[in-house]
């Protein structure tokens, strides 16, 4: 039986720019038969997308390819003009993107954006049935919406639609659900493989996440170094969090109660206040040192409780005691220091123009007007940079420079520079590649160790804080529905939402 | 060498002709030479009559056709020897070249006229610098005040409370819901038509920055919110920086290369308006010369096709504005500048 | 959907208020008194005479002073021009069509020729770019007085009718009608042409790379189809805010353009009416100027609400 697609020793590499010519695929090969989902692994930047692009036929402008075969439904590609590649993938390739709301048009409907990709001859009831195999349960509605008003799920879900509308072969998927929450991820997920029993589709499905790849593919190869090689999963776990003794005996360092918290839209005339509430009734505590994961679905207001604790919102109701005394805004400078946010967004949460030095520095600049100026900012600055591990050369460059891993350090012991007793981390490892996220919360479990410093993550992950919390709470539309020891959590949940986000974990490759 | 590099070192030597103006005038702008009325660029030349080559060039000045107005021949031209760093005795009083001030190049018993000479004989290429000084030195203040004034208001309103900011918005929107030229006009009738000239000035001045920041107000204070919303200050704010250490360190940075390019985009702008003010008889009046008065010099547009090299200021002009151009278009993609506040002065970078 | 467009509108109508109420703060402030010259005006009735006197009475609080003065303004009756010697309503009513005659014309040229100029390729494209920065480093006023100083050097080799007193006495001919607008509206046009080629060329630029449009061509859609319904959507929201930023900057251009050019449109009735302390019709012609711009951006929303369904929905 010939395979579907052959590609054999594809180099690729982008044409000569400030820094000379930058390789980014080596003799890369793949084979892959009908109906088969192949799995690609790699950390970002390592050129899977250059690979699909490759396929497909429209690769980037500055990229120089090399290729000994590249053969597609015994076609040879390499001999077929721009026109024919066009044509072909046209009819018999589909792509799915990273991010689907945006690779829609806003201008145009969903249902006139899935005529084009349809023959002319198709029908109303055909584009209606199109959406429904892609799960749409109304798939009217949705036909006649515009891709602003869909959410990230149906989006991906429209894609999926226009990318097997033509009955591809093959459908080649780049990152298909790292921008979705897990529940829907899952769904994704589910459809892809529906999709494939149906139709016998072959796949070829990018991610950086083995568990992901792990949950759907036949086989997974791993783009390393430019070549592709069977993956093969590691079986090092990570080791457990050092067992903190007598938490709960501890007076609390951290109590919320009864926080409340609404969005007030207001219109002028005629005079109406829109109250959209965002955190309900959230009550918690936290024990000096202790590790809490509060897990949410986007939009259950994490952010906001985040935002709420850290003293950025100071329109929230309820209260909040810190070591025993209330936070009421104005929150005062002493208290500010004491709690510090490592926030998601590791690009922007550091200022590009500034070097490291200074931005670690900034905390306490902000902090010399109660606390004076330290005598040796500079050895403290040093000491938490060789906390968070980092090369001392770092200090003199510029955010853009490091890597996001980097970044996350930076802001961690930026957090730090005032020896806070608290740590809030919004989804302060989402966007970074698994080993990463192995590694800062690794660093974390030992800063916690050394300095006793209480974190409370908040995170959509939930598999992931099952490992590596002390406690996890679970926030579902405003309220704090589950919460409790880490360990115990998947036996004790019964809330649908936590059962629901359970199910959605993705076991982890090669783990017990 | 870059074009914007180019650019800026041709405005720097361009504005400097205009800032010494005294030095490289040849003349009072206002004396008057009846004998002399609308005579055309002279020439210079480095041989003699005689045909034998001089290193001390010649000024060419043709001679006037008796019985005739304003009307020249090249037949009979005197030749006259250019001398260099002259001090001239001649009481040059109206705007600052005091008796026995140095000039560039000069001549014996008068003045050579490089590029002629307007209806009363004045000398064009000294009016020329001279007015380029006013008009510049108008267009660079006003929009200099309109773009501080803008990134004021851009800055408040972006970190105020909301009313403040409302109010501020409703006050620019008004502003520039009347097309700019006419609003200027229209302030300006409230003014006497007829004031003395240093009044004019300033009036021109004032009333074109106080119109004028309105525009770069409303794109500084979107900046500004922009600027709110990054991450960093968000972290800052969290940390418990005040308002004021945050616009230092994080806004202010961030809005500067925004409210350069404001300031490129007002200055052509502003000289323009100033030209077109005076031009209309509302702007700068006799005795100061600034290039919008030199063109009102004829009313008939006819007279600049007799006479084209009255038309001076506007070829002078030209190549200003191109240079501001391109550095605007620069400008914005200026990298956003550091405070040194932050680092420098207040520890030392560990090593 | 339709409360987004309502909420535009309100903002509008706000403006105007807002300008109105300069428009009469320029009236009170305005020095002199006309009141001794207007009495001996002579085609006015006692009747309209009281109420002048009633709008501009000191003794009377002055939000009732405003209260009438916007009133009558709502007529279109902005009282009487001294220098005329007619109601500022006859005299403007001929004036705006006659510079929305002239931008008008100075739009379309724009943008015809920008479209034209926008579809070259190649060594062609950049001196179309070369010639739109140097048009760009021009400033209007300057542009049209050099235009005009080129066209009356070339005189003697193709005569136009360039600033002839009184335009109106010809204008019985339709050529001899156009050949009188074509200079000044080119003189609009040029001004405004680099603006239109720099929005033009970037504006396609950037909706080449835009995801929705690299997704379509990933996808493999016929090149058309591509062009027709991914691009131009994407490319066209930033033309339609130009088109209604530009009517500001065109008003303001005009007004020298018709100084220059003897056009007798709005700006020189204005600029006139300043010379000769004409101040009712200063103010009428700064409100109806603002009218005509906030009418212009009120039509350019209009377009880009049509256009994008988000902004449908977008509150205020």
């Amino acid at each position: 039986m010939t395979p579907l697609l052959s590609v054999q020793d594809l180099s690729l590499d982008y044409g000569p720019t400030r820094e000379g010519t930058v390789p980014v695929l080596q003799s890369a090969s793949l084979s892959m038969e009908p109906g088969e989902i192949v799995g690609l692994l790699g950390p970002s930047g390592c050129g899977k997308t250059s690979l699909l692009r490759c396929i497909l036929g429209v690769p980037a402008p500055a990229a120089r390819i090399r290729c000994a075969a590249l053969r597609f439904e015994d076609r040879d590609l390499l001999a077929m003009s721009m026109s024919e590649r066009r044509t072909l993938r046209f009819r018999r390739m589909g792509f799915i993107f990273q991010d689907p709301a945006g690779r829609l048009s806003p201008f145009r409907r969903v249902r006139s954006q899935l005529r084009d990709m349809l023959p002319r001859a198709t029908t109303r009831a055909d584009l209606l049935h199109a959406l429904a195999g892609a799960g749409f349960s109304d798939p009217e509605c949705t036909a006649a919406a515009y891709p602003h008003q869909l959410s990230g799920g149906e989006a991906q879900r429209v894609a999926i639609a226009q990318a097997l509308a033509v009955q591809p072969s093959l459908l080649l998927a780049d990152e298909p659900s790292s921008a979705l929450d897990t529940v829907t991820q899952r769904h994704i997920l589910d459809l892809l493989l529906r999709m494939r029993a149906l139709r016998r589709t072959a796949m070829l499905i990018v991610s950086h996440d083995p568990a992901l790849l792990a949950a759907i593919a036949d086989r997974i190869l791993s783009l390393q170094a430019g070549a592709l090689a069977d993956y093969v999963p590691s079986h090092a776990s990570r080791p457990a969090p050092p067992a903190l003794a007598g938490h709960s005996q501890a007076a609390p360092l951290l109590q919320v109660r009864h926080l409340r918290f609404a969005h007030a839209t207001h219109r002028l005339w005629p005079h109406t206040v829109r109250t959209t509430p965002i955190l309900r009734q959230v009550s918690l505590s936290l024990a000096p040192g202790e590790s809490l994961a509060i897990v949410g679905a986007s939009g259950s207001g994490k952010s906001t409780l985040a935002r709420c604790l850290a003293g950025i919102e100071s329109r929230y109701s309820g209260e909040i005691l810190f070591a025993g005394a209330s936070l009421d805004p104005p929150r005062s400078l002493a208290s500010r220091a004491q709690i510090q946010l490592v926030l998601q967004d590791t690009v922007g949460a550091l200022n590009p123009r500034l070097t490291i030095a200074e931005i670690l520095a900034e905390p306490l600049r902000i902090h010399a007007r109660n606390r004076g100026t330290p005598r040796n900012v500079a050895e403290r600055i040093r000491q938490m940079f060789a906390a968070v591990t980092l090369p001392a050369t770092c200090l003199t460059r510029r955010p853009p420079q490091l890597s996001g891993g980097e970044r996350q350090r930076v802001a961690i012991a930026r957090a730090l520079m005032l020896q806070p007793s608290l740590l809030l981390l919004d989804e302060a490892l989402a966007g970074l590649d698994r080993a990463l996220q192995d590694s800062i919360l690794e660093l974390l479990d030992r800063l916690r160790a050394q300095m006793h410093v209480a974190c409370i993550h908040f995170t959509h992950d939930l598999g992931r804080f099952l490992r590596s919390a002390d406690r996890i709470a679970l926030l579902h539309q405003g309220h704090i529905v589950e919460c409790h020891p880490a360990a115990d959590f998947a036996r004790l949940a019964e809330h649908p939402a936590a059962l629901q986000l359970l199910h959605a974990i993705l076991p982890e490759p090669g783990g017990p | 060498m870059t074009l914007p590099r180019a650019a800026l070192i041709f405005l720097v030597l361009y504005s400097a002709l205009f800032a010494f103006a005294g030095f490289f005038a040849t003349a009072d702008p206002a004396a008057i030479d009846a004998s002399l009325p609308y005579l055309p660029p002279e020439g210079i030349r480095f041989t003699s009559p005689a045909g034998q080559f001089h290193l001390r060039p010649y000024l060419v000045r043709p001679q006037p056709v008796p019985g005739q107005f304003a009307v020249y021949t090249r037949r009979g031209a005197a030749f006259i020897p250019l001398k260099f760093f002259v001090t001239t005795a001649s009481a040059d009083t109206t705007v600052d070249a005091s008796p026995g001030s140095l000039h560039l190049c000069g001549i014996s018993g008068g003045a050579p006229h490089f590029l002629g000479t307007d209806e009363f004989g004045r000398d064009v290429w000294s009016r020329l610098l001279y007015g380029g000084r006013t008009t510049l030195a108008i267009g660079l203040t006003a929009s200099l005040a309109a773009s501080l004034l803008a990134l004021a208001v851009g800055l408040i309103a972006g970190s105020a409370a909301p009313w403040l900011d409302t109010l501020l918005m409703r006050l620019v929107e008004t502003m520039i819901s009347v097309p700019w030229f006419y609003l200027l006009l229209a302030v300006r009738a409230l003014l006497p038509l007829r004031v003395s000239p240093w009044v004019a000035v300033a009036a021109s001045t004032a009333l074109m920055a106080a119109i004028g920041w309105a525009r770069p107000a409303r794109i500084l204070r979107g900046v500004t919110i922009a600027a709110h919303q990054r991450a960093y200050v968000t972290m800052a704010r969290a940390t418990g920086a005040s308002p004021w250490q945050i616009a230092r360190w994080h806004t202010l940075p961030d809005l500067a290369p925004q409210a350069i390019t404001q300031f490129t985009v007002l200055l052509p702008q502003f000289i323009a308006s100033e030209v077109a003010l005076s031009y209309l008889g509302l702007g700068v009046t006799e005795p100061l010369v600034s290039w919008g008065v030199m063109l009102t010099a004829a009313q008939h547009l006819s007279t600049f096709v007799e006479y084209p090299w009255l038309i001076s200021p506007i070829w002078t002009m030209i190549p200003f504005f191109f240079s501001v151009h391109v550095l605007a278009d620069r400008a914005g993609s200026l990298r956003p500048l550091t405070l040194p506040s932050l680092s420098r002065h207040w520890y030392k970078l560990p090593r | 959907m339709i409360s987004s467009l309502a909420t535009r509108l309100a903002h509008s109508l706000g403006s105007l208020l807002a300008v109105s109420l300069l428009c009469f703060a320029l009236l009170r402030a305005a020095p002199g008194d006309y009141f001794t010259t207007l009495r001996l005006e002579p085609g006015l009735s006692p009747q309209t005479l009281r109420s002048i006197q009633q709008q501009a009475d000191p003794r009377s609080p002055i939000v009732r002073r405003y209260a009438l003065w916007c009133a009558s303004a709502l007529h279109g009756d902005f009282g009487q021009s001294l220098a005329y010697h007619m109601p500022v309503r006859a005299l403007l009513a001929e004036r705006i069509a006659n510079t929305l005659l002239l931008s008008g014309a100075g739009l379309c040229g724009a943008w015809l020729l920008g479209l034209l100029l926008s579809t070259l390729r190649g060594r062609p494209a950049a001196l179309v770019r070369l010639f739109a920065s140097l048009l760009w480093s021009i400033p209007d006023p300057v542009l049209a007085f050099l235009l005009l100083w080129t066209a009356l050097r070339l005189h003697a080799l193709a005569p136009l009718p360039i600033g002839t007193t009184s335009p109106t006495a010809s204008w019985t001919q339709w050529s001899n009608f156009v050949r009188q607008l074509a200079l000044p509206a080119l003189a609009m046009a040029l001004g405004y042409l680099p603006l239109v080629l720099r929005h033009l060329q970037g504006g396609f630029d950037a909706a080449q790379h835009a995801p929705a449009v690299e997704a379509a061509h990933m996808h493999g859609l016929p090149p058309r189809i591509v062009l027709f319904r991914y691009i131009l959507p994407e490319a066209a929201n930033p033309l339609i805010s130009l088109f209604g930023l530009g009517i500001g900057s065109l008003l303001s251009a005009s007004l020298f353009v018709e100084v220059l050019f003897g056009w007798p449109g709005l700006g020189q009735l204005l600029l006139n009416a300043i010379l000769m302390r004409d101040t009712n019709v200063v103010v009428a012609g700064v409100f109806c100027s603002a009218l005509l711009l906030i009418l212009g951006n009120l039509l350019a929303d209009l377009l880009l609400w049509l256009h994008d369904p988000r902004l449908r929905e977008a509150a205020s």
